[in-house]
């Protein structure tokens, strides 16, 4: 049954966070892949046409290319579009049991995920404490480096989210259906 | 193999079976390996991961994806079918033929399989169907054919397994050329044999210099779309520019045609294309992060060495040790997609490859052709599922003439191209000069 309660300020407001946060992530996809392309075609005006090398613009196009993999990834784990076999999926023919190896491939997914992101936090860490720099521009690498950071961050939060959708579909209710106004967001 | 790796490599295989997706089954078995190796600190891994990935040639592939997203956007593909479909389309069962052939064209432009079967389906499969094709053959013909792109030049599997090896990307894109055009005529060929017995709608007649001014119309409508590989392959082989420097000349060209000439692209679209590639590159190079960092340890762990080892000690026969590898590859293509199967198998394989003597690049097209047919080979055919999606048929009704092109398309160029080298090396060896 459709709760037709209207939305809470709480709800609502954990609406607008999740949209914002969407939009973030796409807008930083469009910034980055715009960017990464102008900074390719400014090095290949600046040396086919006007003779003169830019130094370090590679080093830029390519730490801008690290924001759009990892942001890229995570948006990924957002529209659940990351790769995988899933031939259980194909041999298994009964719903539960479907429903129970997506609960157990779920939780590795996030158990490895999070164990990723503690890695990415401990090179960060690194990386902050002793500021190692790029080789032509000579700028701090943790800006980039947070990018692997954040994204599996994100991709863990993305995968917990379904791991929870998927266990409270096996007590057999809509994970979705009772929070009214509170929806997964525009894609 | 040291029995720790042997679990890694087991832990990998009921991973992939169960359905964890492919980076976190990588990144799975690197946990695995890292706690059971006794390694001290992880930072090393995430460095190796993080400085392989951050390379200025693998940005080729994200540009080559947002042209293939910039070109799918506007009407180029129904361009390019409009101006195969009048030079094939008046024989029977020519449209096809449009179908393989737009599909290369479009794989060349593009270098995604998957932006040619959603751009070639949704139109050709409406159009076959109506002309009396049975849909189910249409969506598998559009399917295989999508593999082309793949194949064709600019080709981001290329651009990966040139990365990988340390092999020259120019000389990778020219080596499945030649295993492409041979697929291109079997489809071709295998077409007409299988639509003998369809209801196709005899194509209408017309005088030849009607035909000819149909074709020069078409094909002016055409011109910018098809301009698109000569401009990349021109800037890349006349060595005015790197793979890189030409994937972004490209998307500045893909552009300047959607938004001021065809005038079917706007501002809006470029920022769905953004996103939308951003996403495509975003999984795969995710995927990439974790191989680099598997492959590591593997190294570390003495594994292609030991991948060495077990195949001589096997045979010494170079011609056995290259149908047992390609046995490998196809049920690793079998198994998993293209990109997971090249991250895995190029670093496990190039050691053997050397050990026996074949090109780098020769071995480029082997494993291009290869695991391009896995991506059709069920249980995991991802080209075949979306190819069945888009054409909004079922898969069963697929899978019949899927297995004709599979057994006798893909099998035969597979094993000419491992069984001659010159098919692949051909080409690199004529324009770039390779050993």
């Amino acid at each position: 049954m459709t709760d037709s309660r209207p939305p809470s300020a709480l709800h609502a407001l954990a609406h607008l966070l999740w949209n914002a946060k969407l939009w973030l992530k796409r807008a930083t996809l469009v910034a980055t892949c715009a960017g990464f392309t102008i900074i390719v075609i400014v090095q290949i005006v600046f040396r086919y046409f006007l003779f003169l090398p830019l130094h370090g613009l590679e080093e830029l196009a390519t730490y801008l290319a690290m924001w759009t993999y990892f942001i890229g990834g995570a948006y990924g784990a957002f529209e659940r579009s990351h790769i995988s076999a899933s031939l259980t999926e194909m041999l298994v023919k009964t719903e539960r049991i479907t429903l129970l190896v997506r609960v157990l491939v779920n939780c590795i997914t996030v158990a490895v995920a999070l164990w990723m992101s503690v890695w990415a936090f401990d090179y960060l860490a690194w990386s902050v404490r002793l500021e190692p720099r790029s080789l032509e521009l000579r700028t701090p690498l943790y800006w980039v480096h947070a990018s692997v950071f954040v994204g599996l961050v994100l991709m863990t939060f993305y995968f917990a989210i379904e791991f929870l959708e998927n266990v409270w579909r096996l007590t057999g209710r809509d994970p979705w259906q009772p929070l009214p106004g509170v929806g997964r967001g525009a894609d | 193999m040291e029995p720790h790796v042997v679990i890694d490599i087991l832990l990998l295989t009921v991973l992939l079976i169960l359905g964890v997706p492919v980076p976190f089954c990588f990144a799975a078995a690197v946990l695995f390996l890292f706690v059971a190796g006794d390694y001290a600190s992880s930072n090393f891994l995430v460095a190796a991961g993080f400085n392989k990935t951050s390379s200025i040639i693998l940005l080729a592939m994200p540009l080559f994806i947002l042209v293939g997203e910039i070109m799918s956007t506007g009407s180029l593909a129904s361009r390019l079918v409009d101006f195969c479909d009048s030079i094939f389309g008046r024989l029977k069962g020519g449209l096809g033929i449009v179908v393989v052939a737009v599909t290369a064209v479009f794989g060349a432009i593009s270098g995604t399989a998957s932006s040619a079967v959603a751009a070639m389906g949704t139109i050709m499969v409406p159009r076959m169907v109506e002309r009396g094709y049975d849909r189910g053959y249409a969506a598998a013909l559009v399917a295989n054919s999508s593999v082309l792109a793949l194949l064709i030049p600019p080709s981001s599997a290329q651009i990966v397994y040139g990365w990988l090896s340390g092999t020259s990307i120019a000389a990778c894109f020219l080596a499945p050329i030649i295993p492409a055009i041979l697929l291109m005529t079997l489809f071709s060929g295998w077409n007409f044999a299988l639509t003998r017995r369809m209801p196709i709608e005899q194509p209408v007649g017309v005088a030849f210099k009607e035909a000819a001014r149909d074709v020069a119309l078409k094909g002016r409508r055409a011109t910018f779309g098809l301009a698109m590989p000569v401009l990349i392959l021109a800037t890349i082989y006349g060595g005015i520019a790197t793979p890189t420097e030409a994937a972004a000349v490209a998307v500045a060209y893909a552009v300047v045609v959607g938004l001021l000439i065809y005038r079917d692209v706007s501002f809006r679209d470029l920022w769905h294309v953004g996103h939308r590639a951003g996403t495509t590159v975003g999984v795969v190079m995710v995927l990439v992060f974790f191989a680099v960092m598997l492959s590591r340890l593997f190294t570390m762990e003495n594994v292609p060495h030991a991948v060495v080892e077990v195949l001589l000690s096997v045979t010494e026969n170079k011609y056995v040790i290259l149908l047992l590898i390609n046995l490998f590859l196809i049920i690793l293509g079998m198994l998993m997609d293209d990109f997971s199967g090249l991250l895995l198998a190029t670093p496990m394989l190039m050691p053997v490859m050397q050990e026996i003597g074949v090109h780098p690049v020769h071995f480029a097209a082997i494993i291009g052709v290869n695991l391009g047919m896995g991506n059709i080979t069920p249980p995991t055919a991802p080209l075949l599922y979306f190819g069945a999606r888009i054409g909004e048929v079922s898969l069963d009704r697929m899978l019949k003439p899927s297995l004709v092109f599979v057994v006798f398309g893909y099998l035969p160029v597979l094993l000419l191209t491992t069984f001659i080298p010159e098919l692949s090396l051909w080409l690199p060896r004529l324009v770039l000069g390779i050993e």
